[in-house]
């Protein structure tokens, strides 16, 4: 409903909790009822990526399959060796107060986030993290429209930027990032996915 | 054809002789200031203050086991099945003054305490009435009954003690994300591990992206702008070799991410490049069922916590005047035991103290008795106030005049913590 709920509403979903034994279909009617919808607040402020989001996000742009290492094993543990650094393992928060999820909390550590988009995508050959497999060379070159040409060169940022961050990135970081690919002497796949992991950790990705 | 690569990328940016500072330097001049004060520039910790270092024992720790007040017969009335037993039974407690014993897997903090190092208090904490551990930290850590303030004391302290000359960064919570005590510090970071505090991917464009991080998040808002500025100045941490770093004394910390973070807390203080205050925790303790104080999930704990205090003590005994360790948790457990063998949410605690400063030897009590007519709702009254403790080292270690801004509202008692 909002971030932020109405003490009226949290009080009216612990009156529930406390009737039905903790039912959480009975809590969950509450808070979904049409009465208790004038409480929503839509999201006009962006919101900073938790970890996990991070990951998946980059996962999904980087069209990312798992092989795991058994059945009994549904994680893979090298990323959850990965989300640990960055302090959300699913499932791991010790407190029963769920993790944190404002800019405050996740907002002053970055270098994790950074250093995970560069264990992704820097020395891509085939798969950096065992048991991930990522988009094709070949596929990401067509995706982005670049085919070692100079001249692709031209625009690959705005494209990247379109096609793989979804948008995020605001003119200047396109820029910034597109005088990061001109600076290459010659632009071959590595440095693509160089400024891949370059473009997954400006700030307008780490934010929805 | 991964090197062929890399060679070329070197070949290709390398000739501009770029460097971080250089190109850091001309890329954002908004970050310049924090940004040329590189690891390279960093200046020393101001001289004669230590180095605060807390210890947060986050879940509530049960002080009453951890310090066991055998001295108290009320203790095993309320408590029959998993008191630790008087000095003397088995696995009796270990004696400190012939009231107080520290339960047999605190053994290890018998070294600095029979040095004169290691102070306890007891009976102390917030006095805040709540059972929220969420609410407790808050209480605690932001010190700040009026509510108004959106600062950490320790913030407040590192805003008012002004270092003589910029540093890269003061403070470091050793965490993934900063605890509330630092919340609002100026050039505080979250490091979950300093020995991976590098800048990742790439080496030969290290320097581009750093610039790039730089450009673009030098007009982003607090707390993410600011942080990532702090971040690229202060990578690396000044040098320091956290994975070659080697204990003194023959130190061994427990090989867990608790004690990993207290050994190169250790090699920070050593490496003397100006942080002033260190925040780390250890989770875990709220433990409502099978406490196994003797074999059990707190025995375990209290074996990790006081043997890395231990390796932390003998590695730093040529550096006593260079740290002060408080540890504190939220609030202590009742007295009664539950009918689980553990214990729930209670009020008073055991604190820990360790330091070259600190008057150690000896367990500081105002003791409020156990019995039914002392306890409140249950719980061991709080006799002395947590921010007297941390309020004296201020102002004895830290040279800090007023406590005004850093424990607003609250009556100052000297406990005799400092010597």
């Amino acid at each position: 409903v909002t971030p932020t709920p109405p003490a009226q509403l949290v009080d009216a979903v612990a009156a529930a909790y406390t009737s039905s034994g903790g039912d959480i279909k009975a809590m969950l009617r509450v808070v979904l009822a049409r009465e208790n919808f004038r409480f929503t607040a839509p999201i006009v402020a962006p919101k900073f990526r938790r970890p996990f989001h991070h990951v998946v996000s980059l996962f999904r742009a980087m069209e990312v399959r798992f092989r795991l290492t058994s059945p009994s094993t549904p994680l893979n543990t090298e990323v959850l060796s990965l989300l640990e650094e960055m302090g959300q393992v699913p499932f791991d928060h010790v407190q029963p107060d769920g993790y944190p999820d404002s800019v405050d909390q996740w907002g002053t550590t970055l270098l994790p986030r950074w250093r995970f988009a560069a264990i992704l995508l820097h020395n891509y050959i085939g798969s950096s993290i065992s048991g991930v497999f990522m988009i094709r060379p070949s596929d990401l070159r067509a995706r982005l429209g670049f085919a070692h040409d100079p001249a692709d060169r031209a625009g690959l940022a705005r494209r990247m930027n379109e096609r793989f961050f979804g948008g995020t990135h605001s003119p200047h970081e396109t820029e910034i990032l597109q005088g990061f690919i001109d600076a290459y002497g010659s632009f071959d796949d590595t440095a693509m996915f160089d400024a891949l992991a370059l473009g997954a950790c400006l700030p307008g990705f780490q934010w929805y | 054809m991964k090197n062929d690569h890399d060679h070329a990328h070197s070949a290709s940016c390398s000739h501009a002789g770029w460097t971080r500072r250089a190109l850091l330097g001309g890329s954002a001049s908004l970050a310049a200031a924090t940004v040329f004060g590189s690891p390279a520039l960093a200046r020393r910790r101001t001289p004669g203050k230590p180095v605060f270092v807390q210890v947060f024992l986050r879940g509530a720790m049960d002080g009453l086991t951890t310090v066991v007040p055998y001295g108290d017969a009320a203790l095993y009335q309320l408590r029959p099945t998993i008191a630790v037993q008087p000095p003397g039974a088995t696995n009796g407690a270990l004696d400190l003054n012939g009231f107080f014993g520290l339960a047999p897997a605190a053994a290890p903090l018998l070294t600095p305490y029979g040095n004169g190092h290691l102070a306890i208090v007891h009976a102390a904490g917030s006095t805040g009435q709540t059972r929220s551990h969420f609410d407790a930290y808050a209480t605690m850590e932001l010190a700040d009954p009026t509510g108004s303030l959106r600062t950490g004391w320790l913030s407040r302290y590192l805003l008012q003690a002004v270092p003589p000359a910029p540093v890269d960064v003061r403070a470091i919570g050793v965490n993934t994300i900063l605890q509330l005590t630092l919340k609002g510090a100026p050039e505080a970071l979250a490091i979950p591990n300093m020995q991976q505090f590098r800048f990742p991917g790439a080496l030969a464009t290290s320097a581009l992206r750093q610039a790039a991080i730089v450009d673009t998040y030098s007009t982003e808002p607090a707390p993410v702008g600011p942080a990532a500025l702090d971040t690229i100045a202060a990578l690396d941490l000044g040098g320091i070799d956290f994975g070659a770093y080697v204990p003194e004394n023959g130190a061994v910390y427990p090989n867990t991410v608790f004690g990993r973070r207290m050994r190169h807390t250790a090699a920070l203080i050593k490496g003397d490049i100006g942080v002033e205050a260190v925040t780390i925790d250890l989770d875990g303790w709220d433990l409502h069922a099978e406490l196994g104080p003797i074999d059990g999930h707190m025995a375990s704990l209290l074996d990790e916590l006081t043997r890395a205090l231990e390796a932390f003590y003998l590695d730093m005994l040529a550096h006593l005047d260079r740290y002060v360790v408080v540890c504190l948790s939220e609030f202590g457990r009742r007295g009664l035991e539950n009918a689980s063998a553990g214990t729930d949410h209670g009020h008073g605690n055991a604190m820990l103290a360790m330091g070259g400063r600190v008057n150690g030897g000896q367990v500081i009590a105002n003791w409020p008795g156990l019995d039914a007519g002392s306890l409140v709702n249950g719980d061991l009254a709080i006799t002395i106030d947590y921010r007297d403790i941390l309020g004296e080292i201020l102002q004895d270690l830290f040279g800090v005049a007023s406590l005004a801004t850093i424990f607003p509202g609250h009556a100052h008692v000297n406990r005799g913590i400092t010597t």
